[in-house]
């Protein structure tokens, strides 16, 4: 009985786990590929902003910090409000930031302006707008053309339609550990298998981390149920759980009203470099400025660790020190929320680890990819052997090379939008992102379409190879129009901006690789046709029905 | 310290995937089947290798870096090992004693201080 109760359970474990990862296998394509890119959206964003001044390690904060105050007090004199960010760690650029009253049809609204400055000038730079890698980071989990909270809804979806694809996957999993290195190239649906099993299966902890993690993200969006339970509705006692969630730092006075004459930023800065060491700040910004009740606060760079950075608030009239966090003082939830959300993110990786999430997230993003392609090669092996391959068959093989390729075009796309869209044209940066939209669009359409009559096959070569193109001609775009090509940047030791470039090249090789194996695989295949339609002409129809049939294997 | 972890990571994994009998075969295509006293202590083995990893590697960061760290090489030791055994096999070996004399040398030079 329990033999024929385990197949049944591992059999509807099966179809459980097929369809809840088919259904909505290209958005969480789509969330995985963006969202590995958003592992390094500083870093895409700095490549996507290429005015920005680049930092020589010779000047130190303080120097910084005076140029920083200067341009502060030419341009924002009366705000309340001043910040100033630092280029540390994985930030690459002096930013300050001000808060500014603007007149809206008569009423008085806070406006946010910055601007990032020259280090040697003190003066902004223009800088062309981009969504850059934000803009990425942003769309893997709130899409982009619909309403954000529907969007959040979506993505949690998708996740919880992961993890139970995850789960179901350990379970129809027979032989985690015997097949852990197991990979058989060029077995047709047995490869694919293999491939989708170690791409599963070797990442897993990352998997179900960054799925769990994900889901808690949006749980105040899905579970609002769980937040009223033990807060009540309505908006203030929200506010509330948000407090016990979200205040860590000291609670801080408000403006008083009463005018009174405030410190220099720098003057505290020696202060400061005594208990931190040089070159430790991340931010530091003063609140309530020209306020009797004026305090600056000022935070630690730091990504080593899980545990949340040290900071420091200063009053701003006498200078003197009003409240050390050392950064420890969280309740145990919000530690654990926390801790899951910054495992998600990553944000406190260094670079090692970094490219580790990013690989991990790729893996993730080939192994939905090799679970779309082996659903259609059994079908189109069973198919094979009937002689038939269905019209929903056919459509989903080619609805996967758009997806699955196209989208990696259409982000390439992104980056050449970038460079060529012209610097003065306003709305640039959303079309930077309606062009990556169109072109996934037209990769989608393009089996179709355009290629109606070319095999599956040769429309996998077919975008491949645009792939290899526009990944590979991204740096030689790049020295065109700007000045942080490579030739700049391996030299002068921008690793950022020279990684981009190198990591594109990369790609472009991948493809061209994955391209060259396939058509030399199809190539093949019609050399073996040639020869057998000469030898046993009465078996032509037969044949040719066998060159239809997809065969990727070789990827 | 990490790197030291990796290398012991690495030789882990080989050791795990000589206690399987299909990956035996392919890194050792001549000899004969091995006894399952020796598959075991190969596991055995392996497993301990990646404990020392482990302990390496959180010793070598704060705790909770160093555990996610440890994942996610873990993640690259494998793939690389899984490739490895797929494309080149007859390099498992030669690769696995590089580790040996990498970690002899490093531990020689640096422990003793």
């Amino acid at each position: 009985m329990s033999i024929a109760a385990n197949g049944n359970f591992r059999q509807s474990m099966k179809w459980l786990h097929t369809w809840a990862g088919l259904t909505v296998a290209v958005v969480l394509y789509f969330m995985f590929i963006t969202g590995s890119a958003g592992y390094f959206n500083d870093e895409i964003t700095h490549w996507m902003k290429p005015e920005t001044p680049l930092i020589n390690s010779n000047i130190d904060q303080h120097d910084m910090l005076i140029i920083a105050e200067k341009r502060l007090a030419k341009v924002a004199p009366d705000s309340s409000e001043w910040w100033v960010d630092f280029p540390v760690g994985r930030s690459y650029k002096l930013n300050v930031f001000w808060k500014e009253m603007t007149n809206n049809n008569g009423k008085m609204v806070e406006e946010w302006k910055d601007e990032t400055l020259d280090l040697y000038t003190g003066e902004p730079v223009t800088i062309r707008k981009t969504g850059g890698g934000d803009a990425l980071y942003y769309m893997h989990y709130a899409l982009y053309y619909i309403p954000t909270v529907l969007a959040y809804w979506i993505t949690s979806l998708c996740a919880m339609f992961m993890l139970i694809g995850l789960i179901s996957g350990i379970v129809i999993h027979k032989q985690i550990f015997k097949d852990f290195f197991t990979f058989k190239p060029g077995k047709k649906q047995h490869s694919w298998r293999d491939m989708h099993n170690v791409l599963s299966v070797l990442p897993l902890p990352f998997h179900l981390m960054i799925t769990y993690s994900g889901l808690l993200f949006l749980m105040f969006t899905t579970m609002p149920g769980v937040l009223t339970a033990s807060y009540g509705t309505g908006e203030k006692n929200i506010d509330r759980f948000y407090d016990v969630i979200y205040s860590q730092d000291a609670e801080h006075k408000d403006a008083a009203g009463i005018p009174a004459e405030n410190i220099k930023l720098s003057r505290i800065f020696s202060d400061i470099e005594l208990r931190w060491g040089k070159d430790k700040v991340a931010y530091i910004g003063i609140e309530n400025k020209g306020d009797i009740n004026a305090h600056i606060e000022v935070a630690q760079y730091g990504y080593n660790g899980l545990e949340n950075k040290p900071s420091l608030t200063y009053n701003a009239v006498t200078g003197e020190l009003q409240h050390a966090n050392s950064g420890d003082v969280l309740s145990a939830p919000t530690q654990f929320y926390e801790t899951m959300t910054m495992l998600h993110e990553g944000s406190f990786s260094g670079p090692l680890l970094r490219w580790l999430y990013f690989v991990s997230g790729l893996m993730g993003a080939a192994m939905i990819a090799t679970g779309m392609i082996l659903w259609a090669s059994k079908r189109r092996e069973r198919a094979d052997k009937k002689g038939f391959a269905s019209n929903s068959l056919i459509m989903v093989e080619r609805l996967n090379v758009g997806t699955l390729v196209g989208l990696l075009i259409a982000i390439a796309i992104y980056f050449w939008a970038n460079r060529l869209l012209p610097v003065t044209f306003a709305e640039r940066g959303n079309w930077e992102i309606h062009s990556l939209f169109i072109s996934w669009a037209i990769m989608l359409a393009y089996p179709y379409v355009v290629a109606r009559k070319r095999s599956i096959n040769k429309i996998w070569v077919d975008q491949l190879t645009i792939a290899a193109v526009l990944y590979g001609l991204l740096p030689l775009v790049n020295f065109i129009t700007t000045d942080i090509h490579l030739g700049n940047t391996l030299f002068g030791g921008h690793w950022v901006l020279a990684g981009f470039d190198l990591t594109m090249l990369v790609f472009s090789l991948l493809f061209g690789f994955s391209a060259s194996r396939m058509s030399r695989k199809e190539s093949k295949k019609s050399v073996a046709v040639r020869v057998s339609v000469s030898t046993r002409r009465n078996k032509i129809i037969e044949i040719e029905k066998k060159v239809q049939p997809i065969d990727m294997i070789n990827l | 310290m990490m790197n030291l972890s990796v290398f012991f990571m690495f030789i882990g994994f080989i050791a795990l995937s000589l206690s399987m009998k299909r990956h035996f075969k392919q890194c050792y295509p001549q000899m004969r089947m091995p006894s399952l006293k020796l598959l075991f202590v190969f596991r055995v083995g392996g497993y301990t290798s990646l404990i020392i990893s482990l302990y390496l590697c959180i010793i070598a960061q704060a705790f909770g870096l160093g555990l996610v760290l440890w994942f996610g090489l873990l993640t690259l030791v494998a793939l690389l090992q899984s490739l490895l055994l797929t494309y080149k096999p007859q390099w498992v070996i030669p690769v696995g004693f590089m580790n040996f004399i990498y970690i002899f040398c490093y531990t020689s030079i640096n422990l003793p201080s």
